[in-house]
């Protein structure tokens, strides 16, 4: 496999350009280089293997018909997460999963929206291993909404302001607001019951 | 799957979202400033914050860490071969719209297939051959150049791909039992 | 000796050298197939059965393209394919290969799995390269049927 570990020293960047030439050896090495990103990116917003797996591939499928629109105005892979994202964003459109939770009888009271967050661990590294905080976090992130769960993957993993999340799921900065803030509860509910649970004898 | 439109969102009072914004760094400085003394003066406020931080830092760093869970041969195979395949039908739609544009002469539409009805006849009717055909020529099968051909029973799917490295074809064959 | 009889006689002799000679460069030559019918794992070889390993550089190609990290060899045979006999192979009493020869160096591989078609496909094969066929099985495990055509002198 000479012309696999020949591309393997090259940057994303040089690999683009040949891949761009159409050189499907340098667009393979870059998909061997990124594919766990994007499938962790699918799989974060359809929680489905068999999806995420598709998805993914699709994802590759489209740069390659688009690379040559990709000029290097930010990282190839925040280029592809992008596709992924969009490409995540139809699916779940077309199979009408975006639903949303009718909230509990109290949410006339203002103060009662306070209380809706419940306290999260301060320090829960004293309590759980990091990847068990992972498991526990990843766990919740699968029990919210579809349209809850991809506002908060794009805030908190992609690092997205609110106004491109706006424009990319084609809602109000202001719905972006109210989905984040539900999202943020709904976690911290369900991580709550879990501390509640490791702190009682 | 959901048919029924979603339900509408009760709104989240404007100061909690305020706070929100102010902890993701969303706010111009000057309304910054203003919520940060707000939440300061605010008990109830200062929790909200505190737990809005803290759950922002714990999702933040919990971010799943997958992996693909199939070989890189296998995996990219699939993506190459939809390709190849898009590149295909691309060529064939490019071929088809250039003899659409071709416009034979009046003369020509006729001629040639009367051509051929004649070469068919000269083949069909010409006098027997005294030299049989010689048996290593094979035709038992048309098969278009290039083209491969997979038939499978019907609850069965495919997946094929080659290697060049390693000079081998793969097929994979989902539910198919033969042990 | 008559001369007619010793005349017609010498074409008669000279016809069937003739003929033979003709039927001699009309006899096409065989292509050597070897079939290996291939079980995959990551739990070991099975108890009370006596298979062996596959060979060390199927073992490695195998093992980089797919995920299991053990290949044992079911059965392999060694057959002939001709344009005027196509082979049929048992593999197994429930697995049947059939190659049928199309042109000079295409073929086509039936594979039957308890009676049924389970892969039909046309390649064009090359001395030297591999066909392989492959499936789940049963607790996570996989079959393959390994096809190789023998290069001209080759003997295994």
């Amino acid at each position: 496999m000479s012309g696999i570990t020949d591309k393997a020293g090259l940057s994303d960047d040089a690999l683009v350009k040949t891949a761009q030439q159409g050189d499907m050896a340098s667009f393979e090495e870059l998909v061997a280089r990124h594919r766990d990103k994007i499938y962790a990116r699918a799989f974060s917003m359809v929680r489905k293997e068999e999806e995420a797996l598709d998805l993914s591939q699709e994802a590759w499928i489209k740069a390659w018909q688009r690379l040559n629109q990709f000029e290097g105005e930010s990282s190839f892979t925040t280029w592809m997460t992008r596709i992924t994202i969009n490409l995540c964003l139809d699916h779940l459109r077309r199979n009408q999963r975006f639903r949303v939770e009718p909230l509990p009888e109290s949410q006339d009271d203002p103060e009662a929206w306070e209380r809706l967050l419940p306290p999260v661990w301060t320090n829960p590294t004293e309590r759980l291993e990091r990847a068990e905080l992972r498991r526990c976090i990843d766990e919740a992130m699968g029990k919210l909404t579809e349209a809850h769960r991809t506002v908060l993957v794009l805030h908190e993993f992609e690092g997205m302001e609110y106004k491109e999340i706006a424009r990319t799921v084609g809602i109000s900065i202001g719905t972006v607001m109210s989905r984040l803030f539900y999202a943020r509860r709904k976690l911290a509910s369900l991580l709550s019951g879990l501390n509640d649970k490791e702190m009682s004898p | 799957m959901n048919t029924h439109p979603p339900a509408p969102e009760p709104a989240v009072p404007d100061r909690l979202l305020q706070i929100q914004a102010w902890i993701d760094g969303e706010l111009p400085p000057s309304e910054a400033l203003r919520v940060q003394t707000a939440v300061a003066g605010d008990p109830s406020a200062q929790t909200l914050a505190a737990n809005l931080r803290a759950l922002q830092h714990h999702v933040r760093g919990a971010e799943p860490i997958l992996h693909v869970p199939e070989t890189r041969e296998f995996y990219f195979s699939r993506i190459a071969r939809a390709i190849e395949q898009e590149e295909r039908s691309r060529e064939r739609l490019r071929t088809e719209s250039a003899h659409r544009g071709m416009h034979l002469p009046y003369w020509l539409r006729w001629a040639l297939p009367a051509a051929g009805l004649v070469a068919a006849l000269a083949f069909f009717l010409r006098p027997p051959d005294n030299h049989p055909v010689p048996v290593s020529t094979i035709a038992a099968v048309p098969t278009m150049a290039g083209h491969e051909v997979d038939a499978i029973a019907p609850e069965m799917t495919t997946l094929t791909f080659y290697s060049a490295r390693d000079a081998a074809t793969v097929v994979w064959v989902s539910n198919a039992d033969i042990l | 000796m008559n001369t007619r009889v010793f005349l017609s006689s010498l074409g008669a002799f000279l016809l069937l050298c003739v003929a033979s000679r003709k039927s001699a460069a009309a006899e096409p030559q065989a292509h050597r197939f070897a079939a290996e019918l291939i079980w995959g794992t990551n739990g070991g070889k099975p108890p009370g059965q006596d298979l062996k390993p596959v060979a060390p550089e199927l073992q490695k190609f195998l093992g980089r393209v797919f995920k299991w990290s053990q290949y044992f060899r079911i059965e392999r045979k060694e057959f002939p394919v001709t344009p005027a006999r196509a082979a049929k192979v048992d593999m197994s009493k429930e697995c049947r290969l059939e190659v049928t020869q199309l042109t000079a160096d295409e073929f086509e591989i039936e594979l039957f799995g308890k009676g049924i078609l389970v892969v039909r496909k046309r390649q064009h094969i090359a001395p030297g390269e591999l066909v392989v066929l492959g499936g789940d099985d049963k607790n996570d495990n996989a079959w393959f049927v390994v096809l190789t055509l023998a290069k001209p002198g080759e003997r295994k």
